[in-house]
């Protein structure tokens, strides 16, 4: 309201101090102008006195509008730019007659096209957070606090969770002090969230991580010496009954370092970098390497498809799962002998990209009791001598670290299949929604 | 007699160490640490170190370096259980700042020992 007063004034003021003026000097204008002979009689110096009033003032006018239109223009064009430099959304409602403003920019935060919706207001509620629609009522409706962040999660075009910041409140009141204007500033907080929630997940890795190691390294001083002092003995003793009790000892060291070597494991196996990975020669790789310690009543497969994309994880860490997954096929087909096969193939699930990689057994199998439990650290099918157990809590983990999935599946007699979704590295960071705040 | 120096901070495994060396008709001391390793070199000029790489006082990286900088032929065997960080080789390190040798812990003490014979009948 001021600044529309202010406007009108910017443009009145010169034009009435310009016909002020002009009454008080044209008569000595049109007179200067007789006396030199431009124009000739009293009729045409009223004329004149019009003419030149008209279009003096008409040219001033308009350079005053257009000043001021430009900038006004200025100012919008600015604030627009801000909104669209942090891509953030105007909401403006006006409390007393209902009318509202959305700045498109909301709605293409949420993948929307912003000329195909109306009701801008009722459009959002509608796709509010439940727990969240307080939130918005509180906003609408408090004078107290305008500085205050209130956080709101909006389903997306695509069916997602985004995460809003909304700062403002009741900027103008009527007469009696009811709330008469509500304006507010929306930003979209999802990346950032997302940001904190790897982060966080990182930090949680690296510590467990770092107590793997602590673990690992003093385990591995307590075997070491341990086994060092039964060397001291065995090297005292011929007595048999001494060296079948330190043929024993060595027994439960080979266990204890198989234990240390697997926490290690498991503790390297903390935050990697995360990569670009090709499948074709990891499984490739793999293969080679498994040749060594396969015996020959065993056929090793590969098969990578061509249009396998390549997915998002770590070389090294994903070379480990398969020879750990692998391994287990192996030794499950120590006797019977079998087949070991390694397949990658493309998945696309609504346009996200994803690599399914299956690692097949025609080995022993597990049943429903085992294969409930195969996943747990600790838990092991072979003898205390060689499992530990760690194994496959380790394989999960890092399928978990990569945003993968591992799934199961098993027949007592006819073999196991694990297959494995990764995330192909061509698809947009998957948002996940978020549980609650 | 040769003089073995067993830098290690896990008393139990010390004590096993310097009895193992002990045992093939060497001398055996022990230092905790990195400053008492130094102090020992420069006292009982060992003709071989094995040195343990996580430390409390003055690591076993900073201490090999320091002696490969004073005493260059002095062979050195580093020996660790993995480090407390994560993603770091300890053993890759010790090698690449001058240790002749590196084993894991636990080793084989056979292993240590046949090491230490072929450094010590060359000195």
């Amino acid at each position: 309201m001021r600044s529309t007063i202010s406007a009108v004034l910017q443009v009145a003021l010169p034009y009435l101090a310009f016909g002020v003026i002009w009454i008080l000097v044209s008569d000595r204008v049109v007179n200067q102008m007789e006396a030199g002979g431009i124009i000739d009689s009293a009729a045409s110096a009223q004329t004149v006195k019009g003419i030149v009033y008209v279009v003096l003032s008409t040219a001033l006018v308009a350079t005053l509008v257009l000043v001021a239109f430009r900038a006004f223009a200025l100012q919008t064009h600015r604030l627009q730019a801000t909104l669209e430099a942090t891509s953030a959304g105007l909401l403006e409602a006006d409390l007393r007659h209902g009318g509202e403003y959305g700045s498109p920019e909301i709605l293409s935060m949420l993948g929307f096209d912003p000329n195909t919706i109306g009701d801008l207001t009722t459009f959002l509620r509608g796709r509010l957070h439940p727990d969240d629609r307080n939130a918005l009522d509180e906003a609408l409706s408090d004078v107290e606090d305008r500085s205050r962040v209130r956080r709101l999660r909006v389903l997306d075009a695509h069916g997602e969770w985004r995460q809003l910041h909304l700062q403002g409140g009741i900027v103008e009141r009527d007469r009696e002090g009811k709330p008469a204007v509500f304006r507010a500033v929306l930003l979209d907080m999802t990346e950032i969230r997302q940001l904190e929630r790897e982060v966080r997940k990182f930090r949680k890795l690296e510590s467990l991580g770092a107590l793997a190691n602590g673990v690992a390294h003093d385990f591995n001083n307590i075997l070491g010496s341990a086994q060092g002092f039964a060397r001291l003995v065995r090297r005292r003793t011929t007595d048999e009954l001494t060296l079948t009790h330190l043929d024993g000892l060595d027994r439960a060291h080979r266990r204890g370092r198989e234990l240390a070597a697997q926490i290690q494991e498991f503790g390297r196996s903390g935050p990697t970098r995360v990569e670009r990975v090709e499948l074709g020669k990891i499984v490739e790789d793999t293969l080679k390497l498994l040749q060594g310690s396969t015996p020959d009543t065993v056929r090793l497969e590969g098969q990578v498809d061509d249009d396998c994309p390549a997915v998002r994880a770590n070389a090294s860490q994903l070379q480990r799962i398969l020879m750990n997954l692998a391994l287990n096929g192996v030794r499950s087909m120590d006797r019977s002998g079998g087949v070991l096969r390694i397949d990658a193939r493309p998945l696309d699930t609504d346009g996200y990209q994803a690599a399914y990689l299956r690692i097949q057994d025609t080995g022993l199998g597990m049943d429903a009791a085992t294969l409930r439990s195969a996943f747990e650290p600790y838990f092991s099918t072979r003898g205390a001598s060689t499992g530990i157990g760690l194994g496959l809590a380790m394989v999960n983990g890092i399928v978990e670290a990569f945003e993968g999935q591992i799934e199961v599946d098993s027949r007592v007699g006819e073999g196991t299949t694990f297959s494995i979704t990764l995330p192909a590295f061509s698809n947009e960071r998957p948002s996940q929604p978020e549980p609650s705040t | 007699m040769k003089r073995v120096l067993i830098v290690e901070d896990d008393s139990q495994m010390a004590t096993m160490l310097v009895e193992s060396v002990t045992q093939e008709g060497w001398s055996a001391s022990h230092a905790e640490n990195g400053i008492e390793a130094l102090r020992a070199c420069e006292s009982e000029a060992p003709d071989a170190i094995v040195m343990d790489i996580i430390l409390p006082e003055k690591e076993g990286i900073e201490t090999i370096i320091e002696i490969r900088g004073r005493w260059p032929k002095l062979p050195i065997v580093a020996i660790s259980g993995g480090g407390r960080g994560v993603g770091v080789d300890y053993l890759d390190i010790a090698a690449k700042v001058g240790a002749n040798h590196t084993l894991a812990k636990p080793f084989d003490v056979d292993d240590l020992v046949e090491l230490l014979r072929g450094y010590l009948e060359e000195s």
